[in-house]
């Protein structure tokens, strides 16, 4: 890890129904439902500059917050606009998948990870993005009211960000106003 | 809507029995009948609306000026809407939420009644939102002076200078920090004129006392004053290591873009002030006075700009 400190907006979604799937149904997760997230992540609109995946959790880190929501709002897109039940073995388990999606803005630790051996982004606010995705509503985009500020910044008309409310943060992680983004 | 009308009516039915205010549930049953094109129904009504609150006493509140104006928009009478809510606008020129609700729901009718726009912004003048950066006061060793503990003290030059333009631009809101020097300055200004000021930290609100009290003079006390005022105070998610010149940079985008937010919310006009002797330099450093100014151009924000070396002490 550098010294480097950047603001970056970071992405944390977690796959719901994912610890439900038959085993039969992996292969086609990782090699269909991770290939169109790729395929989100890698947009030349939207490019990531750092993914990963480990489980049901996918993290990204965008450059600004305008490539983030934008990302996060395809990848909901992406899971709506499929019917993911009659997937990959899925239509008689009724599981259904769903994305839960936090996104948080601020400064970061930009540097190389050795064990993924790619860049990636270290620190507190990675911490708090990680936190708003497990209290964001399925099939919603919650964010910080940093992140809607940074994104309305660049554009005001750009998205759409609705207060939910002060909500408590899991980990004994404080209590913020939270948004949904649309 | 006429659903909804129903369940209006309901409430308004509950509200007289009970012998209560049944006039705002009235308020909204006239609405819906209104937009749901029963015109004719809604302005029989309005008129047992308008009978109603005129016979109270509190008939002069803000809550029901609007009410009238909004039967009186219901019946087509546009001045006589406009006479209720230019009261209604004076009574909540301190609330700037409850105007913008107001304003929202007069667009709406006006649009049906008669669709001139230009009559919203002649009953409902946008409130105005200030967003504020400025300096904190010279340290013993800075050797230019910025901003001297002469030119900022309580009703001292820039006091004097911040509360003319307050005055001026007639603010109903303003968004700063809370550090010793101009910001403390512009929250004690506009709460001096009855503003509402939220105060946006960058760093834990233990940091900005200490830094306060590091100051010496007065600047602690003046410094609890404004939190007890204070309509809001949001501590700026901060690292406890962060280095100071990061944060401030994330503080002026993460301040801006929330003063947009807010501004979009109360349909509000957004303007900038700093005070600062910085505010043309050619490459601004992030996180500074200077920088913040670019921003506010970038965004197409109009600022104003005090600059301390021009006040006399």
């Amino acid at each position: 890890m550098s010294d480097a400190i950047v603001i970056r907006s970071i992405l944390f979604a977690d796959v719901v129904g994912f610890s439900k799937m038959p085993d039969a149904a992996y292969p086609g997760f990782m090699g269909e439902f991770l290939a169109n997230v790729d395929r989100v992540l890698s947009d030349s609109r939207h490019t990531a500059l750092a993914r990963n995946t480990w489980g049901d959790a996918i993290f990204a880190v965008f450059k600004t917050a305008s490539e983030a929501a934008h990302a996060a709002l395809a990848l909901q897109s992406l899971v709506s606009s499929q019917v993911w039940s009659k997937r990959f073995g899925l239509a008689s388990t009724e599981v259904s998948l769903q994305l839960r999606i936090g996104l948080h803005a601020g400064p970061l630790y930009e540097g190389f990870d050795p064990i993924t051996k790619s860049l990636s982004f270290m620190g507190r606010h990675a911490n708090l993005a990680a936190r708003i995705e497990p209290i964001a509503e399925e099939g919603h985009v919650y964010v910080s009211g940093e992140f809607a500020a940074m994104a309305t910044l660049a554009n005001p008309d750009e998205f759409q960000f609705d207060y939910v409310g002060q909500r408590t943060l899991p980990k004994k992680s404080g209590v913020i106003p939270v948004f949904r983004l649309s | 809507m006429t659903e909804a009308a129903k369940w209006a009516a309901q409430a308004k039915t509950f509200a007289r029995q009970e012998g209560a205010d049944w006039s705002y549930p009235a308020n909204q049953e006239v609405q819906f009948l209104y937009f749901a094109g029963q015109h004719e129904t809604a302005r029989a009504k309005a008129l047992l609306v308008i009978e109603f609150i005129e016979q109270r006493v509190d008939h002069g509140s803000m809550w029901n000026q609007t009410n009238l104006a909004e039967m009186r928009l219901v019946l087509s009478e546009l001045d006589r809407a406009g006479e209720h809510y230019a009261k209604a606008a004076a009574l909540s020129v301190q609330s700037p939420g409850d105007l913008a609700a107001n304003r929202a729901v007069a667009a709406l009718l006006l649009a049906e009644v008669s669709g001139d726009d230009k009559l919203l912004d002649k009953w409902f003048p946008k409130p105005v939102l200030l967003i504020f950066a400025g300096h904190i006061p010279d340290c013993a060793v800075r050797e230019a002076p910025r901003l001297p503990e002469k030119i900022c003290r309580m009703d001292g030059p820039a006091a004097l200078a911040l509360t003319k333009i307050i005055a001026k631009m007639g603010v109903v809101e303003g968004i700063s920090a809370g550090a010793p020097g101009g910001d403390i300055l512009f929250a004690e200004a506009l709460l001096a004129t009855r503003g509402r000021i939220t105060l946006m930290e960058p760093f834990p609100l233990r940091r900005i006392r200490e830094v306060a009290n590091n100051c010496g003079y007065d600047w602690s006390t003046r410094l609890e004053r404004i939190y007890e005022k204070a309509s809001h105070i949001q501590a700026i998610t901060c690292a406890e290591d962060v280095d100071g010149d990061t944060q401030c940079d994330y503080a002026n985008y993460v301040m801006l873009g929330t003063a947009i937010l807010r501004t979009k919310r109360i349909n509000g006009q957004l303007r900038a002030i700093v005070l600062s002797d910085e505010a043309d330099a050619a490459a601004p450093k992030p996180g500074g006075t200077g920088h913040f100014v670019k921003l506010c151009r970038d965004a197409n924000i109009p600022i104003d700009i005090i600059n301390p070396n021009t006040l006399n002490a």
